[in-house]
């Protein structure tokens, strides 16, 4: 008994060293100088702390950041409504028509946006949205409803069909039944989904890519940016990245409980 | 209230039939209990009554009243679930008010009711607690408080006892009735526990692969058993059987190999179709004794056997006896002491016998 948990306990701990060591070299790398980064093997940590960079490059993220959350914060809400929508009528309606929708909602969920290019710019360009924040949020909500829709599908699922069906006894309508019945059993599984497409949102390059010209129109653009052609600054690139990276993470650490319990009512098929 | 009928109900799922024609009247006021095994359909059919499902062929009757495709809400029917089916995010007093909502009664009748509902389910100390603070047996009241506040035409109970421990289960049986007979609701209760079922219902209905095999009250179901089906599922343990052979000819007698049984007077004349032909001779185990614990002047046929097994429960004893290669059960009330591989002889009255058809299982006599 003993033994195995000294097991467990190593596994976690290696496990633990690979997955925060990329996190571990991007804070390193960004309160380095930049001749440090480039000569100093990415594991050793600076001789002196330098956080001039992070202040610097902060300072010139500040409208990509702002840009980004203008978008990704109405794309996650949005698409997590109107997913919830659909996956409600896909659940309560089980026919052929809601298999086949529901087949429709898996394939536009795995399709790699790359196949999608020319229909998205094209799409964009027609509502005349290219190189805007709405076009970019436009994008999202095309790539990430489905996607939305097939999370709250399988949230739905698990909630107990009798719960649904004693309210139907009772009298009550469609709207009614979502409103005071699915809606608040479903918490942890809107808070997952609304969190993940939060998280996937904000951390794509292509779609933002396709859609606009330069980069301050997107954080994870501005971040490539720094790749230049002259020579990259690594220490400021580090230094975006960490900055970049910071909102989903502060979201995950501050939400990730709801997160976890979502995700947690999946396996025990009721409410958390 | 109302009183229910199902015409010829015809359900399918798929390839499944899950119905295959059921006809069934429930009185005003009446409570019936669907009595089956797993998948009999009997779910099945309480869910067409509630709107639930709808049938391919057959109608649903409320009265005059063919509510066959009206939705759920308007039947005025209400269900208790198996799970309970109380909403974890609500109250107890907000469970229980919900239908009375969602029909817009006014608020202060919603009080009025509430309380009359958990007062008679013994639940008004609860109104203000979330079910994850309720036990078993509490969520269970709140979930027929819940179905009764709307004074239903119709209840319908789906196995609502099965949750429950053993000794809750025996305590809710009797409240249960007691509550319908108070309120006087038509009630339509499924379960597949032949003692819930023997001990609350008016009357049961009997069902298997998808068709009713009877209808009668308790003991109509017990002591004429229809067919073969009923007469082994109702009883605990189950009536034993023994295939026998009908000899007309000469000396009339009933050969079941292991025993004979003369054959005179009502008994030749229901088999006298049946000459040379094989039927079903059931016996339930209660009615088969020890000879040395028979009752005093039984005469009947005797079986000898050795014995392989005995459950000693306390208030029964229940013994099993291997008979050549055949297996019987016989149950004697009190604790007796018998030991494995023992030879006993047993005795049974002729006027206990059920007689079958081998071929269509229905009962001769």
């Amino acid at each position: 008994m003993r033994w195995n948990l000294v097991y467990s306990i190593v596994v976690i701990v290696v496990l633990g060293i690979i997955w925060i060591f990329p996190v571990y070299s991007l804070i390193l790398g960004s309160i380095k100088s930049l001749s440090e980064v480039m000569n100093t093997p990415i594991y050793v940590p600076p001789k002196q702390v330098d956080l001039t960079t992070i202040a610097e490059v902060a300072n010139e993220l500040k409208i990509p950041l702002a840009n980004t959350a203008i978008v990704v914060i109405p794309v996650a809400v949005l698409s997590t409504i109107f997913g919830m929508l659909a996956a409600y009528a896909i659940i309560r309606r089980q026919s052929k028509i809601s298999d086949t929708l529901m087949l429709l909602v898996a394939i536009a969920t795995y399709t790699p946006y790359q196949a999608l290019l020319v229909p998205f710019v094209q799409i964009v360009r027609s509502f005349g949205l290219y190189n805007t924040l709405p076009g970019i949020a436009l994008g999202f909500l095309i790539y990430y409803t489905p996607m939305a829709a097939l999370l709250m599908v399988i949230f739905m699922s698990v909630i107990p069909r009798d719960l649904i069906e004693a309210a139907v006894v009772d009298g009550a309508g469609e709207f009614s039944i979502f409103r005071r019945v699915v809606l608040p059993v479903l918490g942890p599984g809107i808070v997952s989904t609304l969190i993940f497409i939060l998280i996937v949102s904000w951390n794509n390059f292509f779609i933002p890519l396709i859609l606009t010209r330069g980069y301050n129109k997107f954080i994870t653009l501005k971040i490539f940016s720094y790749v230049g052609q002259s020579g990259t600054f690594y220490n400021r690139m580090f230094a975006a990245a960490l900055v970049g990276s910071l909102p989903p993470l502060i979201i995950f650490i501050f939400l990730g409980r709801y997160f976890m319990k979502g995700l947690m009512a999946l396996g025990t098929g009721t409410k958390a | 209230m109302v009183d229910v009928r199902l015409r010829g109900l015809v359900k399918r799922f798929g390839k499944t039939i899950a119905l295959r024609g059921i006809d069934l009247d429930i009185r005003d006021g009446e409570f019936i209990v669907l009595l089956g095994p797993s998948g009999c359909g009997k779910t099945t059919t309480l869910r067409i009554i509630a709107g639930l499902e709808k049938p391919d062929e057959g109608r649903v009757l409320f009265g005059e009243k063919d509510v066959t495709y009206l939705p759920p809400k308007d039947r005025n029917v209400s269900m208790v679930f198996q799970s309970y089916a109380v909403w974890p995010h609500m109250k107890v007093r907000d469970n229980i008010a919900f239908p009375l909502k969602i029909r817009g009664v006014p608020q202060e009748e919603i009080d009025k009711r509430v309380k009359w509902a958990a007062e008679l389910l013994q639940i008004d100390e609860l109104l203000d607690r979330y079910p994850h603070q309720l036990s078993g047996g509490q969520r269970q009241r709140v979930a027929v408080a819940r179905a009764i506040v709307i004074e239903p035409d119709v209840l319908l109970m789906d196995e609502p006892l099965s949750n429950l421990d053993a000794l809750l289960r025996v305590k809710m049986r009797s409240e249960l009735k007691k509550l319908q007979r108070r309120i006087g609701v038509t009630t339509i209760y499924v379960t597949h526990d032949q003692v819930e079922a023997m001990t609350m219902g008016d009357r049961i209905a009997v069902m298997n692969a998808g068709k009713i095999q009877q209808v009668g009250t308790p003991e109509e179901i017990y002591l004429k058993p229809a067919n073969t089906f009923v007469a082994g599922f109702v009883g605990s343990p189950q009536m034993n059987f023994f295939d026998a052979t009908v000899k007309l000819d000469g000396e009339k007698l009933l050969d079941a190999g292991e025993f004979t049984i003369s054959l005179t007077g009502d008994l030749a004349a229901a088999l006298k179709d049946y000459n040379n032909k094989t039927v079903i001779v059931g016996i339930r185990p209660e009615y088969m004794y020890p000879r040395e614990l028979a009752p005093k002047n039984m005469i009947g046929p005797e079986i000898k056997g050795v014995i392989d097994f005995v459950e000693a429960l306390g208030s029964d004893t229940i013994i099993h006896l291997k008979v050549g290669n055949k297996h019987l059960v016989i149950k004697i009330s009190g604790s007796h002491h018998y030991r494995i591989g023992e030879e006993l002889t047993v005795i049974f009255g002729l006027d206990k016998i059920h007689i079958f058809d081998k071929n269509t299982g229905r009962a001769i006599i």
